[in-house]
């Protein structure tokens, strides 16, 4: 009895110590970034930011405090549905890149690109809408529900990369015959399991503290979300319920068709609503000097009917220079950020998107 | 089939589950290791699993012949048959034919039957070819059957080599000689021969299984061992998975005999052998891949030189450039070497040392005993010591070391940045030799020791040098770079905290088995220190292992 309680606790010991080494082996040569997401369920179905939440995010690179108001907003304000008579009002649709993740609020492409156009003379205002993880099905979403009801004069999207993988996996829309259908009510991964583990404090300070925790948990997000897209993208192999031969669309892809569709979608729900849509591409990091979009293109027969901004340009004038943060999930710096906010600004101002 | 992918894990799994389901038969083991390690082979190419099969066949009738006269029927039967049924099933099918994929997470397998069976016409001229050279080995046979036996066994064992010298001079030469040829000649007569190279692909690991064959052949003839009689073991002997594609090079003494009997595994081999698997992928993906990036960019500039290009001002950036080249190389090798020989042992085998602490040697004949040791010793056995070895006057030696040193730098590559780092090699060789430096233990004092390890060192990165640059210029300029301009930046800096960053674990474990003497010191260590470098190394390789990962450098070769 007393070799097992012997083996038992030596078993605990060495559990216990290998935990302890770890986070100590990745604060010193690996530190994870820390950026815990405090999404929760909104009424749509959709994930949503948690209201009223003030939380840190460090990396290797900062130590960023992000604050929320009543409504979910990263904003240090309160921002009315009603908007003020003249005022004209940009609302931001994104997810990390457009939620200014690793900057400060001051910094975030957004606030830069509000203060260039006041400085023009644009009495507007942005609403920002981006939750972290959001991919383009539910900032559609978003935007009917709640997005419109802010009477946007200009919806802007950042869109990334991520985005593609992100549609197929949530499955809130999919593609039959080239139609857009909503397939799922809900998309809420892992939101429920949060909650119930964010009533206790040993989680909400691994959440914020632990190296260890921030490295399992991007490594098993990762592993998850590589089995979701695989799953979900075997879905659209269907043959057509008519005779007539139709082509069917391939696995490659689908995700660019499902993307495409999806942004038209939101197109539309702005010219309904008297809006002006404007999409901003956002570059994947190769290397400092290398920049890449992923933005899918349009087929040969169809025409795109927004604009789309890429700063890739501007990146290129800045080769060398640090634009985004390397040591964490590559999201944009202070430059890169004025960077994005200033070619926005100049676009919104040449092609008159707020109006004369 | 790369050891460090997820396809190989799910392959040994299952492997080594039959494997060791089949442990009272040892036969039927070798049979699933056969087919095992020809899976592995054909998962780069299908049609070079000829290739394997060919070498096989050459070594299995040329041995055969060499120890007792002749083939008999039922071998002949077994030899042929082989050949040309691996012939049409590997070279005359048409594999393009054949598509694997993936939907979702289950395997698809999609077949073009008619494709599949009306087969390349490429593919029926080297089934000719293969037929034709069945025939003249028994017209060759025939004709020799008079000849006093030591004649004979000659010719059969000359034979042997040619064929298989053959197969890798036309696989890994024939486009390099050819562009050399092609070089001669438009410097000599003004005008270029026309386009006399061929759309060759180099057959991954060809260097390696080759001479493994042959160096089995050539211990046959010297009756140091006996020939095989069953082909299956022969086979496996030759394609064995886990060292097929980058060595060690076996010989057939240590390793057909392992094949011949049942295999037993212990709980401490077993230790071990998970140990070399994942200390090599440390090795591999931790440190390899990640110089690799630093010693890429510092190269890439001038890999492919056109025009001026001007000598960087700060040669500290391009010496810690070479530093972390000499690390680079050494850890993809070794830890390929440790990964494979931990796999074997999970197997019950036991496959030869090829790294001893190379980095620690204080002479170059000293560096050539434990860098690529089956290699250098395969040269030594087969090359130098036939040439005669240092038995004759002094320029005789240096000319054999020079020989041998320059072919083993060929063996490496077709490039003749290969040969001037055999030949440096063979000319370090000889001055040691000349001066008289000697490598046994207690020669010199601690100090001088490491001195002599210091200057054997960086000897060896300027050997480097010579092997990573992709032309001559690049090794001008480098040069230039480090003597001319000696100079700090922050990018050099950077490179050292890299470099640092990555290899000090590495050097620090390596200095405690070159004091302790044993390249397993995990085994004399207290449970709670063993528990920490394994906590060490497995947390490396989860947040420190480079994205993207590189090839080994050795599936060139």
């Amino acid at each position: 009895m007393r070799i097992v309680i012997k083996k038992v606790v030596r078993i605990i010991f060495i559990v216990g110590y290998v935990l302890v080494a770890s986070e100590y082996f990745l604060r010193i040569f690996a530190p994870a970034a820390m950026v815990p997401r405090y999404v929760c369920e909104t009424p749509y179905g959709i994930r949503g930011n948690m209201p009223k939440r003030s939380y840190w995010h460090t990396t290797p690179d900062v130590h960023i405090n992000i604050r929320t108001n009543s409504k979910g907003i990263r904003a240090d304000k309160e921002i009315p549905y009603q908007k003020a008579a003249g005022l004209k009002r940009i609302v931001i649709l994104g997810d990390s890149y457009g939620m200014g993740y690793e900057v400060d609020l001051k910094d975030m492409f957004t606030t830069q690109m509000e203060n260039e156009l006041i400085k023009a003379g644009i009495n507007c205002e942005v609403v920002n809408l981006s939750v972290s993880g959001h991919g383009n099905a539910e900032q559609l979403i978003y935007l009917q529900k709640e997005g419109l009801k802010y009477h946007p004069d200009l919806v802007l999207l950042a869109w990334h990369g991520s985005d593609l993988g992100d549609n197929v996996r949530s499955n809130l829309f999919k593609l039959e015959n080239d139609n857009l259908i909503r397939a799922n009510p809900t998309y809420l991964p892992g939101v429920h399991i949060r909650e119930v583990l964010d009533r206790y404090a040993i989680y909400r300070w691994a959440a914020a503290h632990s190296h260890l925790y921030s490295f399992i948990r991007e490594w098993s997000a990762g592993q998850i979300k590589s089995i979701l897209f695989s799953i979900q993208s075997k879905a659209p192999q269907e043959k057509p319920s008519s005779s007539e031969e139709k082509e069917i669309p391939s696995k490659d892809n689908y995700p660019q068709k499902l993307c495409l569709a999806l942004l038209q979608e939101i197109n539309k729900e702005c010219a309904s609503a008297g809006a002006k849509f404007l999409v901003l591409d956002i570059p994947s990091w190769r290397s400092r000097t290398k920049f890449v979009s992923r933005f899918p293109s349009y087929e040969s027969n169809t025409v795109q009917q927004f604009l789309v901004f890429s700063p890739i340009e501007t990146f290129k004038e800045h080769s060398g220079e640090l634009i985004y943060w390397e040591h964490s999930h590559f999201h944009f710096t202070p430059l890169g950020c004025r960077l994005v906010g200033e070619g926005l600004a100049k676009l919104i101002l040449k092609h008159k998107l707020l109006g004369k | 089939m790369l050891f460090n992918s997820i396809t190989f894990a799910i392959f040994f799994i299952v492997v080594f589950g039959l494997y060791w389901l089949l442990r009272q038969h040892y036969r039927k083991q070798n049979c699933l290791l056969l087919i095992a390690s020809y899976i592995f082979y054909g998962w780069w190419d299908v049609r070079f699993l000829f290739l394997i099969v060919l070498a096989t066949v050459v070594d299995y009738c040329s041995s055969i012949t060499l120890d007792k006269g002749k083939l008999s029927l039922g071998q002949k039967f077994k030899g042929f048959s082989a050949l040309l049924g691996s012939c049409l099933v590997f070279v005359t099918l048409d594999w393009n034919a054949v598509h694997f994929t993936i939907k979702g997470h289950l395997p698809s397998i999609s077949i073009n039957w008619q494709q599949l069976c009306e087969g390349s016409s490429f593919g029926w001229h080297i089934f000719g070819v293969a037929a034709a050279g069945i025939v003249a080995y028994n017209i060759v046979h025939v004709l020799t059957k008079r000849l006093r036996p030591e004649v004979f066994r000659k010719v059969h064992l000359f034979v042997s080599i040619i064929l298989n010298l053959g197969i890798l001079g036309f696989f890994k030469y024939f486009n390099f000689f050819a562009e050399s040829f092609a070089e001669v000649y438009k410097a000599l007569f003004h005008a270029s021969p026309g386009d006399i190279t061929l759309h060759i692909i180099l057959p991954v690991g060809i260097s390696f299984f080759t001479f493994q064959t042959m160096s089995h052949t050539i211990d046959v003839f010297r009756k140091k061992i006996p020939a095989t009689e069953s082909l299956l073991e022969l086979a496996v002997y030759v394609s064995f998975f886990p060292q097929l594609v980058a060595g060690p090079i076996e010989r057939g003494e240590h390793l057909l005999p392992q094949f011949q009997k049942p295999r037993t595994w212990h709980k401490d081999e077993w230790r071990h052998s998970v140990w070399l698997i994942f200390w090599g992928l440390f090795k591999k993906l931790v440190v390899a891949d990640n110089l690799a990036v630093l010693v890429n960019s510092t190269f890439a500039p001038f890999d492919h030189l056109s025009g001026m290009v001007s000598v960087p001002d700060d040669g500290l950036r391009i010496l810690i450039a070479i530093y972390a080249f000499s690390f680079q190389i050494y850890c993809d090798f070794s830890g390929y070497t440790d990964i494979a020989r931990g796999v074997a042992k999970l197997l019950g085998f036991d496959i030869m040392l090829n790294f001893n602490l190379p980095y620690f040697a204080t002479t170059p004949s000293d560096f050539w005993r434990r860098w690529h040791i089956s290699l250098s010793s395969w040269l030594r056995d087969y090359l130098y010591i036939p040439l005669g070895g240092n038995r004759g006057k002094g320029w005789f030696t240096y000319r054999n070391l020079m020989i041998t040193m320059v072919l083993g730098g060929l063996w490496h590559g077709a490039a003749w940045t290969f040969v001037l780092w055999g030949g440096f090699h063979g000319i370090i060789l000889s001055i040691y030799r000349l001066l008289g430096v000697r490598s046994e233990k207690n020669s010199y004092s601690w100090w001088q020791s490491m001195l002599l390890g210091l200057i054997m060192f960086h000897l060896v990165c300027l050997g480097w040098l010579l092997f990573r640059a992709q032309n001559l210029a690049t090794i001008q300029i480098f040069l230039q770079s480090i003597i001319l301009h000696p100079y700090s930046s922050p990018a050099a800096m950077e490179a050292l905290k890299t470099l640092l960053f990555y290899t000090w674990f590495l050097i620090l474990f390596q200095i405690v088995q070159y004091k302790t003497g044993s390249l397993d010191p995990l085994a004399r260590m207290h449970w709670f220190v063993r528990l920490n470098i394994w906590i060490f190394v497995i947390m490396s390789l989860m947040s420190l292992a480079a994205r993207g990962g590189q090839e080994f450098i050795y599936f060139a070769f």
